[in-house]
């Protein structure tokens, strides 16, 4: 069984957000929700003043507060280390998201709009624009029940009224591919696979570099390393703060 | 209704005047109103609420559906102390008021069950999935068993069996609701044998219900203090403070209703007096100076050593934004022990006063439930996210008032069929 | 101890028991922290449901303590 992990360096990060489109293209969230955040961060008081990019996923901890809290099982932790929400089970109580620490939880206030990302299909000058080639409008790989538990987590905005989180791209990962984020990132700065593999690039990464978790005092057990940087602190502030979900 | 009022049995059933009538219309058009904004929540999503995530959207998930559920089960409260107090202490001069603090608890419990299906994404398949997959390591198990289906229940059944003297009594006399009276009376024949056994019984449902009260209120309290990664909710003081400001809604609770049962129901006048009112004042009292004391050593504790994060809540309370709220609340607790005391030293204790105590101590809980929950979600993140806002929408306070409002029109209403204060409890005026 | 005792009692220890044994045995694996998906789903379907149906069991014991007919019992 593998024990997925995966790592963010630091010092490669030049916080394009290439990794935020990538992922929101790739699970078809609503507006204003990024199950991939990325902070820029900047700290000191002009002219000395720093800036640092930290990329935020779900952590996917080994001693998740939201698997914990979760009243009916929705979200569970599996035994490859993937934190899941099961969409069809979320009754929508919102717990996950208020015990989280890390901001990762996105609740899907409204029925997806018409206009969503990539309703293509849907249009008839881009279908007739585009001839034959329109891309899909809804990843079918969303709908598909996955893990030796057979349910169902890839994926957003499928009904109003449940949770949504970062699942490392579950419905990739299980065809033997990398998460979204980490194949898009122009840099590198992502890696992921299996801990227990000496081989794997995790591996390599975690045993070169400097690294912290975020959060550690919490007691989460996160399962994302940071490399070669520092944590946030109270001293940084965010610039160019996507804010959004406020809309109708 | 063909049953006279004059005589002391009726108290005030079957009696249906304009006010009633009016009454009913009124609570009845606000219902109304609630189930219309629950309606639009129903078909468009929680989108129509002002609740959003925190985090990068800078809102709050949970707002005033959930710090309701919590005010609302805690006055449920109110029921099980009087009948506790009365049963285990024999505190008879609080007997006059045990079936309306009853009625009080089963009715609050209800509105804090329809809260959370208001507050549910999914509330349908929050009932089904609930009852099918609930987690006991989840703090919201104890939520949903024992305090929906264990202490409501339990309440259910003390208040049958509570009742069924005065159904015996009321069917006696021939009136429209002569069969509901015997359905509810269930074969009662007064005897000597099933008073004692009655006593019996409800001395032993009291013992059984207080832990079922005092889990329920925790684990409820439990649901935010387990927050590890959450400051200002993270701490050990959440189940304790709930089940004591519970305790002191419940009990302000009550003194409210009694006087509102006084007012409309002259034959109540002779049966609930003073003493009652003293005794719910003093307990009121004591347990407001309690909670007093709780938010004392809260907020000088993390004022004084908390991380930047709590620190900052204490700022943001007692100073900032939220200070309204807090310090509303607290001046509104202080007045009601204020109250409390001058009575007390007084040694005179007065209907007024303490309803008065009542109101404030209400007031002062929804105020502490309202600040409990949002402020940690705005402004609490551990990480750099901007701070949030949250802002109800009409839906949302269309649907409290509305439940609130069900509540009172059910009460109202019972009072109507069946004697809202026990018939034949001694006097205490 | 009269039958309506008995039967009343036993009623209340068995709602007892049943709550007992579906929150600790019938429901979601106790396991912490909560590290495979069997820690997510109850051991035996609607085991919530039987744990309130026990505490239930246990108030019901009353209604039935005072209602068992029969007026003069020995006491």
């Amino acid at each position: 069984m593998p024990k997925y992990a995966m790592t963010i360096d630091l010092s490669r990060c030049m916080g394009c957000r290439a990794c935020m489109v990538a992922c929101k293209v790739e699970n078809n969230t609503p507006e204003g929700q990024f199950w991939m955040y990325v902070f820029r961060l900047e700290e000191g008081e002009f002219p000395e003043t720093r800036l640092t990019f930290l990329p935020r996923p779900c952590q996917h901890c080994d001693n998740a507060p939201c698997v914990k809290v979760c009243p009916v099982g929705a979200r569970y932790k599996r035994e490859d280390g993937l934190v899941l929400t099961d969409f069809q089970r979320c009754i929508g109580c919102r717990y996950c998201e208020v015990a989280c620490p890390y901001g990762v939880n996105y609740f899907h206030w409204q029925s997806p709009k018409k206009g969503q990302y990539l309703k293509w299909g849907d249009d008839a000058e881009v279908r007739e624009r585009a001839e034959r080639e329109v891309p899909p409008w809804h990843n079918p790989d969303h709908d598909k029940r996955y893990g030796e538990e057979r349910r169902l987590t890839a994926g957003a905005v499928h009904y109003k009224g449940v949770m949504g989180k970062c699942t490392f791209c579950v419905h990739r990962v299980e065809k033997g591919l990398e998460p979204a984020c980490v194949a898009n990132c122009p840099v590198r700065v992502f890696e992921f696979g299996d801990l227990e593999d000496p081989n794997s690039s995790v591996s390599h990464k975690l045993r070169e570099a400097t690294r912290f978790r975020l959060l550690e005092d919490v007691g989460t057990e996160p399962r994302v390393y940071y490399l070669n940087g520092q944590p946030p602190t109270g001293e940084h502030r965010q610039l160019d703060a996507v804010k959004g979900g406020k809309g109708e | 209704m063909s049953v006279q009022s004059r005589s002391y049995r009726d108290i005030g059933v079957g009696r249906w005047g304009p006010l009633s009538f009016l009454s009913t219309a009124v609570l009845a058009a606000v219902v109304v109103v609630g189930a219309v904004a629950y309606s639009r929540q129903f078909i468009h999503g929680e989108i129509v609420t002002g609740l959003r995530d925190w985090g990068t959207a800078g809102g709050a998930p949970w707002g005033l559906y959930i710090s309701f559920v919590v005010y609302f089960i805690g006055v449920s409260f109110a029921g099980i102390s009087i009948a506790a107090l009365v049963r285990l202490l024999r505190i008879t001069a609080l007997e006059p008021v045990t079936r309306m603090a009853e009625l009080l608890t089963i009715v609050s419990l209800v509105l804090g069950a329809f809260s959370v299906l208001a507050d549910l994404g999914q509330p349908l398949r929050g009932i089904t999935n609930l009852f099918r997959y609930a987690r006991p390591q989840s703090p919201f198990f104890g939520t949903f068993s024992l305090v929906m289906a264990g202490y409501l229940f339990a309440s259910l059944v003390y208040f049958y069996l509570a009742g069924r003297r005065d159904a015996y009594l009321m069917a006696q006399q021939p009136s429209r609701l002569q069969a509901f009276y015997r359905w509810w009376a269930a074969g009662y024949r007064d005897s000597a044998a099933e008073r004692a056994r009655h006593e019996r019984t409800s001395f032993l449902l009291a013992v059984a219900i207080l832990p079922l009260l005092v889990t329920a209120h925790s684990t409820l309290g439990l649901v935010f203090g387990l927050m590890g990664g959450r400051p200002g909710w993270f701490s050990a003081l959440q189940a304790p403070g709930f089940v004591v400001l519970a305790g002191v809604s419940g009990l302000g609770h009550i003194a409210v209703l009694a006087a509102l049962v006084r007012w409309f129901i002259p034959e109540a006048r002779e049966r609930i007096g003073v003493p009652t009112f003293r005794l719910l004042g003093i307990f009121t009292m004591v347990l407001g100076m309690v909670y007093l004391y709780f938010t004392l050593i809260e907020v000088l504790t993390a004022g004084y050593a908390g991380h930047a994060q709590e620190q900052e809540l204490v700022r943001l309370l007692l100073l900032g934004t939220y200070a309204p709220y807090f310090w509303g609340g607290i001046v509104a607790l202080a007045l009601a022990v204020g109250l409390g005391l001058a009575q007390g030293l007084r040694g005179r204790w007065s209907i007024g006063a303490v309803v008065a105590m009542g109101i404030l101590v209400n007031i002062a809980a929804i105020a502490k439930r309202l600040i409990i929950v949002t402020p940690s979600l705005t402004h609490g993140s551990l990480l750099p996210y901007e701070d949030g806002v949250y802002v109800p929408t009409w839906v949302e306070v269309a649907i409290i008032i509305g439940l609130m409002s069900l509540g009172a029109l059910v009460i109202l209403v019972f009072s109507k069929l069946f004697p809202v204060v026990p018939l034949d409890s001694e006097p205490t005026s | 101890m009269s039958t309506r005792a008995i039967v009343a009692g036993c009623l209340a220890l068995a709602g007892f028991t049943l709550g007992m044994v579906a929150y600790f045995v019938l429901a979601a694996p106790w396991g912490f922290p909560p590290d495979s998906v069997a820690h997510s789903n109850p051991r035996v379907p609607f085991a919530p449901a039987i744990f309130v149906l026990g505490v239930m069991m246990v108030f019901i014991a009353a209604i039935v303590y005072e209602l068992w007919p029969g007026n003069g019992d020995r006491r």
